[in-house]
């Protein structure tokens, strides 16, 4: 790459469809060049159950994109969620004839079995990153390239969708014409553009809790090693708000944004929230321990889904970095303290790490799509450039590679 | 693969078609291969289908077909070729219709015959209304059956009473429902999965198609999966209970049965052998078995046993008819343990396995017993396939059954008539005569006096007349006769004209009530449902009570002519006064609906697929969930 690209991010999430356009440097810098964003419709939990109405924001978002930043979007890289998407530990192998130097095709091949074989009909690798490579048998090492081996094994973190509802995802996407690079899942973007190396080397849980759902990824001494979906999210507090003090959505999703509170120091008994009446609504006022309740015991369920699975792989004394939490979710009030207290852990709000941005978009939301952008910049910035050893590469890849693996 | 690559898609029609799918995708059917296709638009804005048709733009306009079985014909007609176009190419093609409204009813049998003129095989699963949907919706329901087998290759009927009896009548009403639905979603994906995968011994299509052909018959199905230690007989066990298998008392008439097990790389020939011989046991001479084995690596530690079959309509009616007759309660019926040495060759259902006593626990495993045992026991009896090897105790079977169907405790037991595995088992007295004497008679004969005691309540009753439909009639006739008996014990037991112990204190009278209760709330809940009304005919709330009591039946036919000059008003009377008698259950239903209300309160997530994780619904506040109301 020999100067400036373009590349854009999309998300297309279950309250809103937000674009990032971004331009990549060739010494690996990302210049954020402007954002578009709009209220989603037809998306639930994650996934797009009404294809005309997400496809009608998503473009709707892509042009005020392409008006704010004067750019002609071609291709995009998209961001997935959704329940079905499935993070899981898969180990390959393979010999050498002769002890032999190991060279970048060597792992390439790995990364190709991996996605050979830990795809099915029905499911479709997104990612395939390597978590450590095993030579001989004994030697555990991060980066194998230039080493002498007879045998190399590698254990990949694979996060794999569904292949119908990728499917459906891309779709909307290509109606508009455009053409998806490649598909990142939110949470590794997340973790791309919400963390540092040496936060991720110290071990860090970050986690996205969007309106539909909630993605997470750990990383242990820089490798990713566990991450999943949890279709559960902000809107399952606005409901629950909704449902147990018999409120209007609009009205309890106001109330989750302005008044809950995850800290009980902040609640008497007795103190009360009073709600204005409209048009469609008498006025009420609503108990605001009750109102604190609902919302923890909700937030408390979905961060034990996580720690149990933390406790069960047996990662969760290793998060020196502590939690980094991002997602429209991350502005509940109190919600540090009691992350920190529930995870034992220290916890922060995770912002977008881009040098020189804008304080508009220093927004935990927009971790995700800037973090797709700067995936994808990551991408573009790794593809091949001519020379003997790129040749072999893209031999290789014309026989496998359907899509470029992520590593 | 044996057979030409295979193409199949699932069109689910009407609204509780394309809820029943919702079902589907989340058992793991692909959304590409669903077909959404109703008059509604709102029904399929909702749905997680990969293709969606709208039925008669012009005609409903979006609406839906309100009930209206012509305005749903007239929709598919103007949608038959997006509907063929969607399916073209496709071997198989899977109707998934609720009968009764007016989408199902009027658009499955235009839709199955077009799909099945352009060369796709279809197979229609369909569900009948309850019962106390009314007459309108139960005739629409069965003109549309009628229609329907005339035009798709087969049908697999789901009657929605039935549905919960596998749970017992305690169950969660929303674990009964769950049930019905996965048994619909199982029964479309067993038929994919028998057709598609790759199997170490293939079934081939027509083989399957083979076994359900039969016009003018009734489908067997039945799904069982289980990872338990003896998880071979287990899975058969739960299979047999499917509602739609009749407790496996059917599987000797069928001429093809259908069997596929499936099991991951741990299952045994063993295991396999023993499931086969223990299904030996259960079906006919003739029955032909059309053996499939697969090995499925996500299935793990599970074996899992599809059945598929079809029994002519005659005998099933036949069979129906014995069961009011001799006054067996179907939900007392059990399946013949499967684990039994049989004694009695199973010519009719009388002739039940002889079930064990219920302390004799013993593990299967170490029950085999050589060929020449059984074979003795069973003299000329011989199943097609596979030839008996069987282990003689069949405590572990019974055993579940009763876990499963925590009624009939042996308190509760002793006040009902035997079961008649327990006449078998010779209970001291011989309390109830009529059965027993009936027992010994030929099938044909009880067969010969049945059509008398029924025909009189039938012909007063000029609806049934119209039913074409020859099981939903003999259905409708026993419910009737039910209904009469139960008029004729509540008359009773006001006027003590008669010691009638078991009248007003029925051991097994609440579970009707239940039984309507969740008909009820399942009727409230479906999107298609009309208002709703308490039932107009005589409800099954009845259905238990009468043929519980060999006497009553024997009083009731005796005294007939009684009920020759019935009217509607009379009837009307009786169910006033049911709704009346029972005054603790109506206690015990209202408290059936909060609990029920409180349990599925999903609010915006309503209609959306649940979040099912740690067998929880994550969209169910957690505050109720973990019942912290503030």
């Amino acid at each position: 790459m020999s100067r400036e690209e373009i590349i854009v991010g999309v998300e297309i999430g279950t309250s809103k469809s937000c674009v990032v356009v971004g331009e990549v440097h060739p010494d690996g810098r990302l210049r954020i060049l402007g954002t578009g964003e709009q209220p989603s419709r037809g998306v639930r939990k994650g996934e797009i159950v009404d294809a005309d109405n997400a496809f009608r924001c998503v473009s709707d978002a892509l042009i005020e994109a392409e008006e704010r930043t004067d750019t002609q979007i071609r291709y995009v890289f998209l961001g997935i969620t959704g329940s079905h998407i499935r993070g899981f530990e898969h180990r390959v192998s393979m010999s050498l004839d002769n002890p032999d130097v190991i060279q970048q095709e060597h792992l390439d091949i790995l990364t190709q079995r991996a996605r050979e074989e830990s795809e099915t009909n029905d499911r479709e690798l997104i990612h395939a990153l390597p978590m450590r490579y095993t030579l001989d048998g004994e030697q555990e090492v991060l980066t194998p390239v230039g080493l002498i081996a007879r045998q190399v094994e590698a254990d990949f973190h694979c996060i794999s969708a569904d292949r119908t509802r990728l499917a459906n995802s891309i779709n909307c996407l290509r109606k508009s014409g455009l053409d998806i690079e490649e598909v990142v899942a939110p949470s590794f973007a997340a973790a791309a553009s919400a963390t540092s190396v040496q936060e991720r080397d110290m071990g860090v849980l970050v986690l996205d809790i969007g309106a539909g759902t909630t993605d997470f990824i750990a990383y242990i001494e820089g490798v990713p090693r566990l991450s999943g979906v949890l279709a559960v999210g902000g809107d399952h507090i606005t409901n629950d708000i909704s449902l147990g003090l018999r409120l209007p959505l609009q009205i309890a999703e106001r109330l989750k944004i302005e008044e809950a509170s995850l800290d009980p120091s902040t609640a008497m008994p007795g103190d009360t929230i009073s709600i204005k009446g409209d048009a469609s609504f008498s006025g009420r006022d609503v108990a605001r321990q009750d109102l604190n309740l609902i919302v923890s015991m909700r937030v408390r369920e979905i961060f034990e889904l996580i720690r149990s699975r933390l406790e069960s792989d047996r990662l969760l004394g290793f998060l020196g970095a502590g939690v980094v939490i991002c997602g429209g979710c991350a502005n509940l009030s109190g919600l540090l303290p009691f992350t920190a207290e529930l995870f034992g852990t220290t916890a922060r709000i995770g912002r977008p790490q881009i040098q020189g941005i804008p304080n508009t978009l220093n927004n935990p939301s927009l971790v995700v799509p800037i973090g797709i952008t700067r995936a994808g910049a990551d991408i573009i910035l790794n593809l091949p450039q001519s020379g003997p050893i790129d040749l072999v590469k893209n031999f290789f890849g014309s026989i496998f590679h359907k899509k470029r693996p992520i590593s | 693969m044996p057979h030409q690559p295979f193409k199949s898609r699932i069109i689910g029609l009407g609204g509780a078609g394309v809820n029943a799918l919702q079902q589907l995708i989340s058992e793991g059917a692909s959304a590409a291969d669903v077909i959404a296709a109703n008059t509604d638009v709102q029904s399929l804005s909702v749905s997680s289908a990969g293709i969606k048709i709208q039925l008669g733009r012009r005609v409903s306009r979006g609406l839906g077909a309100g009930g209206d079985p012509e305005i749903g014909m007239a929709a598919a007609e103007e949608s038959t070729d997006e509907i063929r176009n969607a399916v073209r190419g496709c071997n198989l093609v899977i109707l998934a219709v609720g009968l009764g409204g007016g989408t199902g009813s009027g658009a499955a049998p235009v839709i199955a015959r077009a799909i099945a003129e352009s060369g796709s095989y279809v197979v229609a699963i369909v569900t009948m209304p309850f019962h106390f949907e009314g007459r309108r919706r139960a005739k629409q329901a069965s003109d549309a059956l009628g229609a329907l087998r005339a035009a798709a290759h087969a049908v697999i009927v789901f009657e929605n009473d039935r549905m919960g009896e596998p749970l017992g009548p305690q169950a969660g009403v929303q674990e009964a429902f769950a049930n019905a639905d996965i048994t619909i979603s199982r029964a479309v994906l067993a038929l994919i999965t028998i057709a598609c995968r790759e199997s170490l011994i293939q079934l081939s299509l027509d083989e399957i198609f083979k076994a359900v052909e039969l016009k003018d018959s009734r489908c067997l199905f039945g799904f069982g999966l289980s990872d338990s230690k003896d998880r071979a007989l287990d899975a058969l066990e739960q299979a047999l209970q499917n509602p739609l298998m009749d407790r496996g008392l059917l599987l000797e008439h069928c001429e093809n049965l259908v069997v596929q097990v499936n099991g991951g790389s741990e299952m045994r020939l063993i295991e396999v052998q023993d499931l086969m011989e223990a299904l030996g046991r259960l079906i006919g001479e003739n029955t032909q078995v059309l053996f499939g084995l697969g090995a499925d690596p996500s299935l793990g530690g599970c074996i899992s046993v599809i059945i598929l079959g079809s029994v002519p309509e005659a005998e099933y009616t036949r069979r129906r008819q014995l069961l009011q007759q001799t006054g067996a309660d179907e939900r007392n019926l059990r399946t013949p343990a499967i684990r039994a040495q049989q004694t009695h060759p199973p010519t009719s259902f009388t002739a039940e396995p002889t079930p064990p006593p219920l302390s004799a626990a013993t593990p299967p495993a170490a029950l085999s017993y050589p060929k020449a045992v059984s074979n003795q026991s069973r003299p000329g009896e011989k199943p097609p396939t596979i030839s008996p090897l069987g282990s003689p105790q069949t405590a572990p079977a019974m055993r579940r059954i009763h876990r499963q169907n925590p009624l009939p405790t042996p308190t509760a037991r002793s006040q009902h008539p035997p079961l008649f595995a327990e006449n078998e088992l010779q209970e001291p007295e011989p309390h109830f005569p009529r059965p027993e004497k009936e027992d010994q008679r030929p099938p044909e004969e009880i067969q010969e006096t049945q059509p008398e005691a029924v025909s009189t309540p039938d012909s007063q009753l000029e609806d049934r007349a119209e039913n074409n439909d020859a099981t939903d009639k003999s259905a409708g006739d026993s419910e009737i006769l039910h209904a009469t008996q139960g008029a004729l014990d509540l008359k009773r037991s006001v006027a003590a004209s008669m010691p009638q112990p078991e009248a007003s204190a029925h051991p097994r009278a609440p579970i009707g009530i239940q039984n309507t209760i969740s008909a009820l709330v399942k009727k409230f809940s479906s999107p298609h449902s009309e208002r709703p009304k308490l039932p107009e005919t005589p409800s099954t709330s009845t259905k238990p009570q009468a043929p519980e009591d060999p006497p009553h039946q024997q009083q009731s036919a005796h005294s007939a002519p009684e009920f020759l000059d019935v009217d509607e008003e009379k009837l009307a009377q009786r169910g006033a006064a049911r709704v009346v008698r029972p005054r603790s259950e109506t206690a015990q239903a209202k408290q059936e609906f909060l609990q029920f209300d409180q349990g599925t309160t999903r609010g915006r997530f309503e209609k959306s697929a649940p979040t099912i994780i740690d067998g929880q619904d994550l969209d169910i506040p957690t505050f109720m969930r973990q019942n912290k109301k503030p």
